[in-house]
């Protein structure tokens, strides 16, 4: 469980560079400054979706193999 | 089939080695670089030739005009104290105004410039400059950062910023001016990179964009990189990620 948790908060700050990415440049293109609050919201935000998609994942797998 | 492993690994050596390259060994020394100041009228000039780039600029009261040229491709810019930036490359020119938006100035600045080969040669010349502390040197130094600044790209200007010392010159005092720079110039130096990284992204699908695998792999080198400058920002911070 702390495993999986770990691994889901891990995915997430990997997909927090990749938000960055796309954001930090079109914030930029259309006139905004953003500080290092665009970071903690990315990482927020994609750790927050990866938990609930692994944990989604997770209860769906478990269903799908109780008899 | 050990034995002709052994031997297929020995010539892949044999044949990366730069050193079995026969034009290697007798390779001729490079050539220096040559700077030669001269006058225009009353306004000052440099030329500066090395590492196959020619580079020119010269300085007047209003205006500075700057040409960089490699067999080929050649990138002129004109810049006056009105905000007028004039850019050319290969005799096609484009007028900026400061009162322009800044995000059309640099897409037109961008557009007009990709893929230049005076431009990577002249990123070639001023990185075999970086510890020489001439004026001559500076110039070039400042020029490019002139240029890459009219692309969008603020990094070398930030780096022709050198930390003054602090009085006294004192090492506790050096350290800690260094960690007063805090998780702000990180997060600078971070989005300044992530940028220049979505120019070249930009730059690579505008080239590329009818080749899908070309595209694509543009845009696997732009999420590596990002990646990495991510993981860069997350260890600069002392472990958090501004």
């Amino acid at each position: 469980m702390l495993l999986r948790i770990l691994g889901e908060v891990l995915i997430g700050f990997t997909a927090a560079g990749i938000v960055l990415a796309v954001a930090l440049p079109a914030a930029i293109r259309f006139g905004y400054e953003p500080g290092p609050w665009l970071a903690w919201a990315a990482v927020a935000g994609s750790v927050a979706v990866c938990v609930a998609l692994g944990e989604r994942m997770n209860k769906r797998r478990k269903a799908r193999e109780s008899p | 089939m050990g034995r002709t492993m052994l031997l297929g690994i020995t010539m892949v050596l044999g044949v990366a080695m730069p050193t079995a390259w026969p034009e290697a060994a007798s390779r001729p020394a490079r050539p220096e670089t040559v700077f030669k100041a001269g006058w225009m009228g009353n306004e000052p000039t440099l030329q500066v030739t090395g590492r196959g780039v020619k580079f020119f600029k010269r300085v007047g009261r209003e205006q500075v005009s700057i040409r960089v040229e490699v067999p080929g491709d050649v990138v002129q810019l004109d810049a006056n104290l009105s905000g007028v930036v004039r850019l050319g490359r290969n005799g096609r020119f484009l007028q900026l105004q400061m009162k322009d938006a800044f995000e059309a100035n640099v897409a037109k600045a961008q557009k007009a410039t990709a893929g230049s080969r005076a431009l990577d040669a002249l990123e070639g010349l001023v990185a075999s400059l970086e510890q020489d502390e001439r004026p001559e040197a500076a110039s070039v130094r400042s020029s490019f950062a002139l240029l890459h600044a009219v692309r969008g790209n603020a990094v070398p200007s930030r780096t022709l910023v050198k930390p003054r010392p602090a009085p006294g010159n004192s090492s506790v005092v050096r350290t800690m001016a260094a960690s007063a720079e805090g998780p702000y110039a990180c997060w600078a130096e971070y989005s300044s990179t992530m940028y220049q990284y979505n120019v070249v992204f930009n730059s690579c699908v505008e080239s590329y964009w009818w080749i899908p695998g070309w595209t694509a792999s543009c845009g696997f080198q732009y999420v590596l990189q990002s990646e990495l400058a991510w993981f860069w920002l997350i260890s600069c911070s002392g472990g958090m990620p501004v």
